[in-house]
């Protein structure tokens, strides 16, 4: 049994033990995969709160491989996974339209087509996260949050697909599929239902933070999902 | 081995290309790095430092990437290159931390309240989003170059229409509110309110009040072509009705080359119903009556002295005051003694445009004709390739020819210090007269490599080097602090003015025709 020095955990954290095996650590994450074969993270970072995550301390210091049972005291909740929001503010169309044309590492050919049949992009890039799995990422965060009607029909073909990309970006999508994100991706959200450029401007900053082109490829699926959503609902 | 390698058909901004250069120059082996796009200028200046250059393998959307190393790291270096292009190396992680809007509407979004949009884009592209701003209310300062004669007058036309103004094409400098835009010195805010065709026109003016004193409110680019037929002078005027209406402002200025008659005439009239006192300074203009309430200035710091005569008199000014002014400033320029005289040719290296220009009107009579890539008179104009320069000779680095692809010489001057070097080895010159423009947007060290270089060809004064005549356009306040450039460059033997005009003066009287000897231009 392993105790870890919790502080606070993501809503969808289980409140009972849980077994779980390393599978990828870095300086101040650690990734763990459950009986469930779902993804479950340590992180030590408040900024990079997950889906079932917990942020601790510091992480264990052992170099387990194998699975452990891991425990740890009742912590509050320190970030919900869950978008529930209002509509964005439209004062900031002009700038998530301009997200669709950063810099992700993808070509604008493979973008395009990844919009008319985003299956197309599952794998797609480098990276830990391959840009492709972000961009669909964020494109499916900004469609089951403004049109869900759009974002079943255009990706409807993705889920049964997702063996074309790599664990943990596979359990990025389905976490997205349910309607979770990550904390910079929701505080991003959060600020485009706001009026205060300068909350708007860090948020955007630190999604940019995110990995190596990460946080731009999920950026620039988000623009993509709001200017389909906003299309499609007449502008 | 100096080898040459195309990239057919890409684009990075000419900072990049300057900040990648720079970068393989500081690895060892490597002699000579230079990144261009395949412009005929840039050709032309790459055949010159001995790149070959096959005949119709590119075309202006190509990069050359000109490398003299090894012959076995030559391929290794390209990459390098390739790599650091693709991604820069010493960007900054701040940068991560940070975003700035990439689109007009992001900006609005963020700024809504913002009145002014500055374009700073790849010519062929910047009248689109000129006409964006313009669509959306905002005036524009258009900082680009090369935009057709035919998209500025639809633009000035779509902004006269709207009550807006554009700035520019081609204007790199302006002042809003005291504050500067692109290229602009710190200098005091006051009561005077400047319209400009010309960029370094307006800073020489604003840096020659400064030193009497005196501050500017606003100082309002037109870019050159404004004030020719075609345009009509559109912004021009509707900058001085502008300034006409600021209580605040009680001296307006106007400065450029000379306009077309009837410009000139619209100008005029505009300035004289203005209901203030004015200062109309054409550079080689003939002189001019002055005609209260509007005087006449044919100079750069003359303009500047007539103004501060201006502001201390008020209204009650009279002709002669003005006249006693204006030969207080001119006995006030140094005249170099006859044994400095050099017998050698006058050359002149300019960042500049308007300081390159007026140094031509200044040395002109002296010297006798002036050949130059932006000459005075159309019959005196360098034929063929601006690189070669005989007889007496100024040549402008910030013209088109030389910034296609390439930064300006303002904020790179290697081009321009290559150059006059190779004008301190050729014994038909006797002086060599270069500007030096500090401030916001100019480069951060802009003589030091010029230093060095002279340091390492021996260059002395008095020597049998021709005699180096430089004038500094810029503040103590400046980010690159004037007496620290000075210092550099009197310690490196140039002789130093803060006037342009009489630096220019001061050259053309050191410069004797070389007796025995001819050089032809044109």
């Amino acid at each position: 049994m392993i105790e870890l020095s919790a502080r606070l955990r993501s809503a969808d954290w289980p409140e009972k033990p849980v077994r779980l095996q390393v599978r990828h650590r870095f300086s101040g994450v650690m990734n763990l995969v459950g009986p469930d074969e779902k993804r479950y993270t340590l992180l030590t970072r408040h900024i990079d709160f997950q889906p079932r995550s917990l942020l601790c301390a510091s992480l264990p210091a052992h170099d387990a491989t194998g699975e452990e049972q891991y425990s740890f005291p009742p912590v509050e909740v320190g970030f919900d996974p869950e978008l529930r929001l209002p509509f964005p503010n439209p004062r900031w169309k002009g700038m998530w339209t301009e997200w669709p044309t950063l810099e992700t590492g993808l070509s604008p050919e493979e973008v395009e087509k990844g919009v008319q049949l985003p299956e197309s992009l599952l794998g797609r890039g480098e990276g830990f996260t391959p840009a492709g799995d972000d961009l669909l990422s964020g494109m499916l965060t900004s469609l089951l949050w403004l049109d869900p009607v759009l974002a079943e029909r255009k990706f409807l073909r993705v889920e049964p697909m997702l063996h074309n990309t790599g664990w943990f970006s596979r359990q990025m999508l389905l976490d997205t599929m349910h309607g979770c994100t990550w904390k910079r991706g929701k505080d991003l959200c959060m600020a485009l239902c706001d009026t205060d450029a300068a909350r708007l401007l860090e948020s955007v900053a630190s999604i940019l933070q995110w990995g190596h082109r990460s946080g731009a490829a999920w950026l620039a699926g988000l623009g993509v999902g709001l200017c389909l959503a906003d299309a499609h609902n007449g502008g | 081995m100096k080898n040459m390698h195309i990239v057919k058909g890409v684009y990075y901004d000419s900072v990049t290309l300057m900040l990648v250069a720079r970068e393989l120059k500081q690895i060892e082996d490597v002699r000579e790095a230079t990144l261009n796009i395949a412009t005929p200028a840039n050709i032309a200046i790459m055949r010159q430092a001995g790149f070959e250059i096959p005949e119709g393998a590119h075309s202006p959307d190509d990069l050359l990437v000109g490398l003299d190393c090894p012959a076995e790291r030559q391929q290794e270096l390209f990459q390098t290159a390739r790599t650091w292009l693709a991604s820069p190396p010493w960007k900054k992680e701040s940068e991560k931390t940070t975003y700035q809007p990439k689109s007009l509407d992001g900006a609005l979004s963020i700024l809504p309240e913002a009145n002014l949009a500055l374009v700073s884009i790849a010519g062929r592209y910047a009248a689109a989003e000129a006409t964006k701003a313009l669509e959306r209310g905002r005036n524009v300062m258009l900082y680009s170059d090369n935009v057709s004669l035919e998209d500025e007058i639809r633009l000035k036309q779509l902004a006269h229409s709207r009550g807006l103004i554009v700035m520019g094409p081609d204007c790199g400098t302006a002042v809003i509110n005291g504050k500067g835009l692109g290229f602009s010195n710190a200098c005091p805010t006051g009561p005077v309110g400047i319209v400009s065709a010309s960029g370094t026109g307006l800073q020489e003016v604003m840096v020659q009040l400064a030193r009497r004193g005196i501050g500017v409110k606003h100082g309002l680019g037109t870019g050159g072509r404004d004030v020719k037929t075609e345009v009509g002078g559109i912004s021009f005027v509707d900058g001085l009705n502008a300034l006409a209406r600021d209580p605040d402002i009680q001296v307006l200025v106007a400065i450029g080359k000379p306009p077309a008659a009837e410009v000139r005439a619209r100008i005029l009239a505009t300035m004289e119903q203005s209901g203030k006192a004015g200062v109309a300074c054409f550079m080689g203009d003939r002189n001019h009556p002055d005609a209260p309430p509007v005087f006449f200035a044919t100079q750069l710091e003359e303009c500047a002295q007539v103004v501060s005569v201006l502001l201390e008199k008020g209204k009650q000014v009279d002709k002669a005051t003005v006249k006693q002014a204006r030969q207080a400033l001119f006995g006030s320029y140094p005249v170099p003694p006859p044994h400095e005289r050099k017998d050698g040719y006058l050359k002149g290296l300019f960042t500049g445009g308007t300081l390159c220009y007026e140094a031509q009107f200044m040395a002109q009579p002296i010297v006798g004709p002036v050949w130059s890539n932006a000459p005075l008179h159309s019959e005196q104009k360098v034929q063929g390739n601006s690189l070669s320069m005989a007889g007496h000779c100024m040549v402008d680095y910030g013209e088109d020819e030389f910034t296609q692809g390439r930064l300006h010489p303002m904020i790179d001057p290697s081009l321009r210090t290559e150059r006059l070097l190779e004008q301190l080895k050729d014994p038909m010159v006797g002086v060599i007269l270069f500007d030096v423009v500090l401030g916001y947007g100019s480069a951060a060290q802009p003589v030091d490599e010029l230093v060095a270089a002279l340091q390492q060809a021996g260059y002395r004064e008095g020597s049998s080097f021709p005699t180096l005549v430089c004038s500094i356009c810029g503040t103590e306040e400046d980010p690159q602090v004037l007496s620290a450039q000075r210092t550099k460059l009197k310690q490196a033997g140039v002789k130093v003015f803060e006037s342009n005009a009489a630096a220019a003066l001061f050259a053309a009287l050191l410069a004797q025709s070389p007796q025995g000897k001819e050089e032809k231009n044109g």
